[in-house]
């Protein structure tokens, strides 16, 4: 029982400092990859005893400024909702990982450890739910801070976050149809198959539409360019303008989680979350006849690193996008969402229903 | 441990009734109601009924109380102000009422849980709580009374619309 505690308190921990690890990594990448796109050098200056490392640095004098900053409450703000929003929007982007499988079932002395911190029945209902919840962070910010714009701000958030999670909820339903469960470790192990022997049994060739359509909405729920109308750093004020020092940070910081979030999601429902093409139990079978047996931690560990190695492709892919699209102006925003993505993926649930239904 | 979150949680959910009736700022009401339904969620957590905590916290507090939320700061009410009370039928059909609720409660809580009939079937705690169970029965037992509701919430969504087109012109 203690034990069984304490491996759950490990995943537990593991997750966390992996996603805070990652989120710290992305305030770098963001610069950094920006500046490479935009043919400049970036940020370079940060150094410790002449080492610069490529700017890395950068992410701890970004976390001693913003912890050493003033930390500024208006004077006619509401002083406990001001102080709790932000971390309400942390917290909840952070607890939604509990439900995210990083790795099959990994056996060590004989007791089999899930690799997934909370196996729920209905996780991917549960990450939903708790997204859901995110909305408080925003729409409280921008309503405690006693600001007009800044309230408007969060008005614009929450509009925006309610429409898409529409979208976003519709368009899992195609691949959940598929998969026949609503448990994302399940669905990791079905999309383990091959068609022909090399084609991936992954969400993504199941239900390509599907696989666009939850990228767009999740993009759009981040917060992030294309859509980052609620926030808008330079032109528009957005809902977090009245925050300074850590506070402002923990949005930002939620951002970049979000951002990470919506990478893990999107590896486990549609890329095959910690499956690798051909890997099985014991090693690789080849198509061509050829094995590689291989120990099961080996196996375990290979695994958890395709996860990962997956949802660092997707947060490069979201950086590319997040420096290469203008920002969408509000009336397009809502009509993307009610207009084009909606009735899209609601076409994509009847398609895919109508062909389960002659398939059998 | 079982016996020590119900309790955490049982007092949490009491605590968030009262502050929502005794605050007087309408958003810290609104927000000590989303405090009481994820109180109420744990509590169904607790009792295996996962697929209903879920749907609990992503129905009530995810999507109802975003939209209360933010009626309430739209129309900017400040502090409430305290009207003459006066005395009406609403009044007394309201005090009624609760004495009634009150006194069956306090019954169930007297006589324990006898008086509420059989609760267990065939299945195990565990599997009641399961999506699977629950939705063979949602889509054969009482597939007559779900879409029933159904249609009720087409209703109110054509509602919705008629009122909120009908200001429009």
């Amino acid at each position: 029982m203690a034990l069984d505690i304490l491996i759950v308190f490990l995943k537990a921990v593991f997750i966390v400092l992996t996603v805070l690890t990652f989120g710290a990594i992305l305030t770098w990448v963001e610069r950094k990859q920006s500046a490479v796109m935009q043919d400049r050098i970036g940020a370079n200056r940060a150094q410790i005893l002449g080492l610069r490392m490529i700017g890395l640095f950068h992410i701890l004098s970004d976390a001693i400024k913003m912890f050493t900053k003033e930390e500024f409450t208006p004077e006619r703000a509401d002083k406990f909702i001001h102080m709790l929003a932000p971390m309400l929007s942390l917290f909840f982007a952070l607890v939604t990982f509990t439900a995210i499988p990083f790795g099959n079932v990994l056996r060590l002395g004989g007791k089999e450890i899930n690799l997934q911190v909370a196996g729920l029945n209905a996780s991917v209902l549960f990450v939903f739910a708790i997204v859901s919840l995110g909305v408080y962070g925003v729409v409280l910010g921008g309503w405690a801070s006693e600001n007009n714009y800044s309230f408007l701000g969060g008005l614009r958030a929450s509009a925006q976050m309610i429409s898409y999670e529409v979208t976003i909820g519709v368009a899992i339903i195609g691949a959940l149809l598929i998969y026949n469960t609503l448990d994302l470790q399940e669905m990791v192990r079905y999309q383990g198959h091959m068609y022909l022997g090399w084609i991936p049994r992954w969400g993504i060739v199941l239900q390509p539409l599907g696989f666009l359509l939850f990228l767009v909405a999740g993009i759009a729920e981040t917060k992030r360019v294309p859509f980052d109308l609620p926030e808008g750093e330079s032109e528009i004020v957005g809902y977090w303008v009245e925050y300074s020092s850590m506070r402002w940070g923990m949005y930002m910081f939620t951002d970049f989680i979000e951002m990470v979030l919506l990478a893990a999601m999107t590896t486990t429902l549609f890329l095959g979350g910690w499956q690798i093409p051909w890997l099985a139990a014991d090693g690789f079978h080849f198509p061509w006849g050829m094995a590689i047996g291989l120990p099961h931690v080996v196996v375990a560990l290979l695994q958890v690193g395709a996860f990962f190695l997956k949802v660092v492709f997707l947060l490069w892919f979201q950086m590319l996008i997040r420096w290469t699209l203008p920002r969408v102006r509000y009336d397009q925003l809502m009509r993307i969402g009610w207009r084009y993505l909606l009735p899209l993926s609601l076409a994509n649930v009847v398609v895919t229903a109508a062909v389960l239904l002659l398939i059998g | 441990m079982t016996a020590f979150l119900f309790y955490v949680f049982a007092a949490l959910a009491v605590a968030g009734g009262l502050t929502l009736i005794l605050h007087r700022n309408p958003v810290y009401s609104a927000l000590s109601l989303i405090v009481t339904m994820f109180s109420l969620a744990a509590l169904f957590a607790m009792l295996d009924a996962q697929f209903l905590a879920i749907i609990q916290v992503l129905v009530y507090a995810g999507a109802v109380m975003v939209l209360f939320l933010f009626v309430i700061m739209l129309i900017n009410v400040r502090l409430e102000q305290r009207l003459p009370q006066r005395f009406t039928a609403q009044t007394a059909v309201a005090v009624a009422l609760g004495i009634i609720l009150l006194v069956e409660v306090i019954q169930i809580g007297l006589t324990g849980s006898k008086m509420l009939g059989p609760v267990a079937t065939e299945l195990s705690a565990k599997e009641v709580g399961r999506v699977q169970t629950l939705a063979g029965l949602l889509f054969t037992k009482y597939v007559l009374p779900f879409e029933v509701a159904t249609i009720l919430l087409l209703v109110a969504i054509v509602g919705g619309i008629y009122f909120a087109k009908r200001k429009l012109r």
